[in-house]
Order: structure tokens, then sequence, then C-alpha cells
């Protein structure tokens, strides 16, 4: 009787043994089995504001906190490059020289100069990096924006404010070799902001190659937009109605998206007109009749510059533009019509737009 | 202890510990995944200088006071009341209140941003 006993509280042991060392690998097998879904659904999210606009970054992979730190860091950088507000940039430099001073920019900058004279003298002016002056005057620049109620400048000072506002050869001597830029007049300004979204996309896209990303969403003014190597569904906003979307479309893998709008920076005037900050080679708001434009291609710069060069345009030579440049896209006009530019699946959500 | 029960004891590894490590990984697979892409309400997020501050639910209303900004969230939609920056974009923005939209305050880096379930993964052009 005692020998069965004992028996039994041997085994009774080994039972209680054996089911603790099952429990303990479980949970040790699970916890493995978690942290493995964790870090495969690891999604890193960043918002918050460089060089004057916001961005944000919806990134998939763990190593995707250092790669978008390291993104941040880049475009602060180029703060000291492109901003026309922060005291000894080349931008700055430029703009507070006076006429004759070679001013010495980096070799940076000055690539995007020459791509913005080759898009003014292809556009024939629409495009135009130098109308900042006349952007000041029209209170659309960063620091003089509101939305306040104020009446528009007067055909007079938009006249002798256009001299300045020119981006030839002339007006403005680029030297490549020397990386100088040389003004004819002191009054001449320039402004990279209708560039600069569309470039931070190139720097996110050269930045995650070099992190050897997986993919990622990267988002700049709510404007631009990069697909790093997945497709997206993207929403396009109605520029006659951004209460609600126009339509979605699928945004390839590795491809750009930039738009631009009247909608963007406007004002009116004491008696309810309406001023908006894109202003055409006369110096004033395009009258195009473009209220926004949607732009698709590889080259993120490239974009962002043609999307605002559409809207001053207007619709026949903007679709020439982009179908020129191998892009494609949409254009909205602001009596409810919408045309798409190229091979696109356009899926519209909105049923009172004529398509054209 | 029946003969089965010694049988199951003995065997360090057996057929069963299979089967109930299969079962095991497929609840946890589950639930984790549940939790992690389950659906949620819309909810406002709020970052300030690149970091995340807050999350709040775009259902229940709410006064966040900020250092330099008011952020109201009110009968469904979000908008920035009060804001010391010089121009007062910010205030002038209409309400939001669809997933994807956002009202920022460029001047103070503060961005307020509807997250949640939504047809697309981004929307673009509503301006700035």
């Amino acid at each position: 009787m005692e020998n069965t006993q004992k028996e039994e509280s041997v085994q009774k042991k080994k039972f209680n043994y054996k089911i603790l060392l099952r429990a303990v690998l479980a949970l040790l097998f699970a916890a493995l089995l978690i942290a493995v879904i964790i870090l495969a659904l690891y999604t890193d999210e960043k918002n918050g504001v460089v060089m004057g606009s916001e961005y944000s970054f919806v990134t998939k992979g763990v190593h995707s906190k250092l790669c978008n730190s390291n993104l941040i860091s880049l475009i602060e950088e180029k703060e000291n490059l492109f901003s026309t507000e922060k005291e000894n940039s080349d931008i700055f430099n430029i703009n507070n020289a006076l006429k004759g001073e070679q001013v010495k920019i980096s070799a940076e900058t000055m690539g995007l100069l020459l791509l913005a004279r080759e898009m003014y003298v292809k556009t024939e002016g629409a495009f135009n990096i130098a109308i900042y002056p006349l952007v000041e005057l029209w209170k659309f620049s960063p620091s003089t924006f509101n939305y306040a109620v104020k009446e528009p400048p007067s055909d007079s000072d938009i006249d002798s404010m256009l001299q300045y506002c020119k981006f030839d050869a002339d007006t403005f001597i680029l030297d490549n070799e020397n990386l100088t830029v040389t003004k004819k007049y002191s009054e001449s300004k320039l402004d990279l902001g209708a560039m600069v979204k569309g470039y931070n996309l190139d720097i996110a896209r050269q930045n995650a190659d070099d992190y050897g990303l997986s993919y990622s969403l990267y988002s700049f003014g709510g404007s631009s937009i990069l697909g790093y190597k997945k497709s997206y569904n993207i929403g396009i906003i109605d520029p006659n109605n951004k209460e609600r979307v126009l339509g979605s479309l699928l945004l390839p893998e590795n491809m750009c998206i930039s738009t631009s709008g009247t909608y963007e920076r406007f004002y009116k005037d004491s008696a309810g007109n309406i001023y908006h900050h894109i202003l055409a080679t006369n110096g004033k708001p395009s009258t195009s009749g473009i209220t926004g434009v949607t732009v698709i291609g590889e080259s993120g710069v490239l974009c962002d510059m043609i999307s605002t060069a559409v809207i001053v345009l207007g619709l026949d030579k903007g679709r020439e533009l982009m179908l020129e440049y191998g892009l494609t896209g949409i254009i909205v006009t602001q009596d409810n019509k919408y045309s798409t530019v190229g091979n696109i699946g356009f899926y519209p959500e909105i049923d009172d737009y004529i398509r054209i | 202890m029946t003969k089965k029960e010694k049988n199951f004891c003995k065997k360090p590894f057996s057929v069963w510990d299979i089967v109930i490590y299969i079962v095991f990984t497929v609840f946890v697979i589950i639930s984790v995944v549940f939790v992690f892409t389950g659906e949620k309400g819309n909810t406002v997020e709020i970052y300030l200088d690149g970091k995340h501050l807050y999350s709040f639910e775009l259902s229940t209303d709410r006064v966040i006071e900020l250092e330099h900004n008011t952020v109201v969230i009110e009968n469904g939609e979000v908008y920035i009341s009060y804001a010391d920056c010089p121009n007062g974009i910010c205030m002038d923005t209409p309400p939001i209140s669809k997933v994807g939209r956002s009202i920022s305050c460029l001047p103070n880096k503060l961005i307020v941003y509807i997250s949640g379930d939504s047809d697309y993964d981004a929307v673009i052009g509503g301006g700035l």
C-alpha cells in the first residue's frame, strides 16, 4: 500500500514537472511569435513641420525610424540652401545681393536654378521662380500671407515690378562653372517654393534607397506624395470643394504625385473679389480657369514645377506640356469640368462634373 | 492515473504536442493581428515639433490647451480656436472631420490630423 502511494506521488511530481516545462516553452514560443508579428506589422508614423511645410511619413519596417529621422535632418540641412527667410542661405544671399554682385552658391542650389531656368524657357515664363517680388507685393509670401480682407496692389505697382521678375539669362546670370549668380537688378528675388516639396520627395527616395527600406508613403505639404516601393490609393480632393474627394487613383510604385491649386492661398477684397496666389506672366492671378492640377511622374521636382506651370498655361497648353514630359494627371477647371491626361486609372467619385 | 495518461506523460514529445502548438499559434496570430489592425474609431492625432503628443477620439468633445495653440474637438469636427502665430492662418482654416485631413499651425510646428479607417491611403490637394 505504502509503495504505490510513494510511486504515485513521484509520478505526480514528474507529471507536474513536464506540464510546467511545456507551459514555459509554450509561453516563450508565444512571446517569440508575438515579437515577430509586431516587427512585421510595425509601422512608423511621423508627422511634423520642416522647411515651412508639414510632412507625413507612414513607413513599414523596424529600421524606418532611423531612416526617417535621417530624412528630416537632410531636409533641415536644405534650409541652409533654399530658405528665403534663413540668414545666409543661398537664396537669402541672392535675394539680398545688389545688382552686379556675384553671389556664390552651392552646386545643389545651382542645379535647381538651372532646372528652373529650363522650365521658365520651356513654359515661356509660366513657371517663374523670379516672380517673388510680385508675390510679396500681393502679400502671398509665407510671412505676409493671411486671410484678412485686403485690397490688391495697383496696376502701376504691378507693372513697375514686372521688369525685376524675369528669370531670363539677362536678368539673372547663372554661372555654372564658378557657381555664382549675378542679378541685373537689386530688387530681383528668387523663391524655390514651387519646387522644394517635390524635391523633398526625390531626397526621400534616395535616402530610403540608402537605408534599404521596405516600403513607405512620404507626403509633404499635403501636396506632394511619393509611394516608395509600393503602390498607394490616393484620394484627390476636389479643388472646387475641399469637403469632398473628386476621385481616387492608384499611384504606381515609386512614382511621385504633386498637386497645385488656386485654393492654396487666396484672399478677398472689400468688394468680394477673390485673388489667388498663382500669378501669371502679367503679374496678376492666373485667369486660365484652372483651379487644380495633379501631376504624376517619376521625378518629384519635375511634377511639382509642372503642376504650377499648368495652372498658368491653361488646359490645352498645360496638357501638351505634361504629355511632352511623359507625365500623367488630372486638370480641374473652375466651371466644374475635369480632364485626365495620359493613361491613369482614375475613379471619379462625383457625378456632377463633366469630363472633357 | 489511467494507462493513457501514463503513456502521455512518458513520451517527451507526441502528436498532441504538435496539434496543441498549431492551435495555440493560430490563436496567438489571430489575436495579435486583430489587436493591431482592428477597426478603431476616428482619432485626432496631435503632433508638436515632430513628436506625437496626444490621441483623442473624434467623437468626444474636448478642448485641448497647448502652450501656443488651443485645439477644439466639437461635434465630430476639429479646429484650432486660438494660436499666437503671426498670421493666424490656422484659425481661419475651416474645421475638418474626415480621415487623412489635417490643420497645422506651421510657425508653432503643430499638426492636428485625423486618422482612422479610410478608403484611401492618403489624400492630396486640400491645401496647406
